[in-house]
């Protein structure tokens, strides 16, 4: 099964602390998110991440009746920066980096 | 109608061969599967197509009629076989489902290899040959393959294009190279949807398919554009693309 990457188990546990969300709801708006914006929760990494939360996340909570939605994500870009997010597994390559290789031959 | 059929299918087996043999010699340096599934995968199936469209030599006995036949369907099902795999570990990686899929169609596509072979003394008119569900199950899987890969490389360039009206980075050079790409495969499958279309018509109907043959020639030519312009697209596109990408960032 493909693996979320360790920044939106991350973002989806923190949503999930600052939020009224269940563990499934949290999880959904931050792939919601992601999916809005082209992004994919097993390669999306931290520098991303961030981007979402300060430009599409507040949108996405204020459609769910969260409160003070842009204060929640200026506390999880926050808390973001600093969180340690080591990834040893090792990630597959994206498919748009497989194609750039055989198209710049 | 028959110089139409010509140059659709001489572009198809010409581009096929150029790209594949481009993305083997890519692969021979990098080592890396995309490249290696994407050039076999061109190469097979335009050798395979080749054989299709090339008839054989005159006076050549019964043996090498069987042989070229087996050969054209193996290497149309190698190509089939090799896009297969390239979806799942380009676009599908570590999905179950997809290993599932994939194994489904590359037993489908197998009777294609030799078809009078597997359906034996069960299909011997032309009738009973397009009623065959193992003929459905080869045309499924042809179609589906290309069809499929058509479909991840559409939405793979729309993701890229998402992410670059959010300022999340995206490729826009690659995403338009990926854009015809998938159009190129998806014409592809089109020509193999018009290659069934015909045989039913010509069990049905009777005749040569005449007018499905200006479909097969057209999907080929228009298949041969896009998959050279993904590759080799003009200078003056690049440069667009080049420009709007440093004004994004």
């Amino acid at each position: 099964v493909t693996q979320d990457s360790p920044t939106f188990e991350w973002v989806a546990a923190a949503l999930e602390k600052h939020t009224t969300f269940d563990r499934l709801q949290a999880r959904g708006t931050v792939r919601l998110a992601l999916r809005k914006t082209g992004l994919e929760p097993g390669s999306v990494d931290r520098d991303k991440m961030l981007l979402v939360l300060a430009n599409v996340m507040p949108n996405e909570l204020r459609a769910r009746k969260i409160e003070n939605p842009e204060m929640v994500c200026e506390t999880l870009c926050r808390e973001l920066k600093h969180a340690d997010l080591r990834d040893t597994t090792p990630r597959q390559e994206a498919p748009e980096d497989a194609f750039r290789r055989m198209f710049n031959n | 109608m028959l110089i139409l059929g010509l140059a659709g299918a001489c572009a198809y087996s010409l581009v096929s061969l150029i790209l594949g043999m481009r993305l083997l010699l890519l692969a021979r340096r990098t080592r890396r599967l995309p490249e290696l599934l994407i050039g076999l995968m061109l190469v097979s199936g335009g050798l395979g197509f080749t054989l299709y469209w090339v008839p054989v030599p005159h006076g050549a006995s019964p043996l090498v009629h069987t042989i070229w036949g087996i050969a054209s369907g193996f290497f149309v099902a190698g190509g089939c076989v090799a896009m297969l795999f390239a979806v799942w570990r380009i676009f599908r990686p570590g999905e179950p489902w997809a290993g599932v899929v994939v194994g489904a169609l590359i037993v489908m596509v197998a009777p294609g290899i030799a078809p009078r072979l597997f359906l034996g003394s069960t299909a011997q008119s032309a009738q009973e040959f397009v009623r065959h569900p193992l003929v459905w199950a080869y045309w499924i899987s042809t179609i589906g393959s290309y069809a499929w890969m058509a479909l991840e490389s559409l939405r793979t360039q729309a993701r890229l294009r998402r992410q670059h009206r959010f300022g999340l980075g995206g490729d826009l050079a690659v995403a338009g190279r990926l854009l015809l790409w998938g159009l190129g495969t998806g014409f592809k499958a089109l020509l193999f949807a018009s290659t069934a279309v015909s045989a039913i018509l010509r069990a049905v109907v009777g005749g040569s398919g005449g007018p499905t043959i200006l479909f097969i020639s057209g999907f080929g030519l228009l298949c041969s554009l896009c998959l050279w312009l993904a590759f080799f697209p003009p200078r003056g596109y690049l440069d667009t693309r080049q420009r709007s990408a440093s004004s994004a960032s």
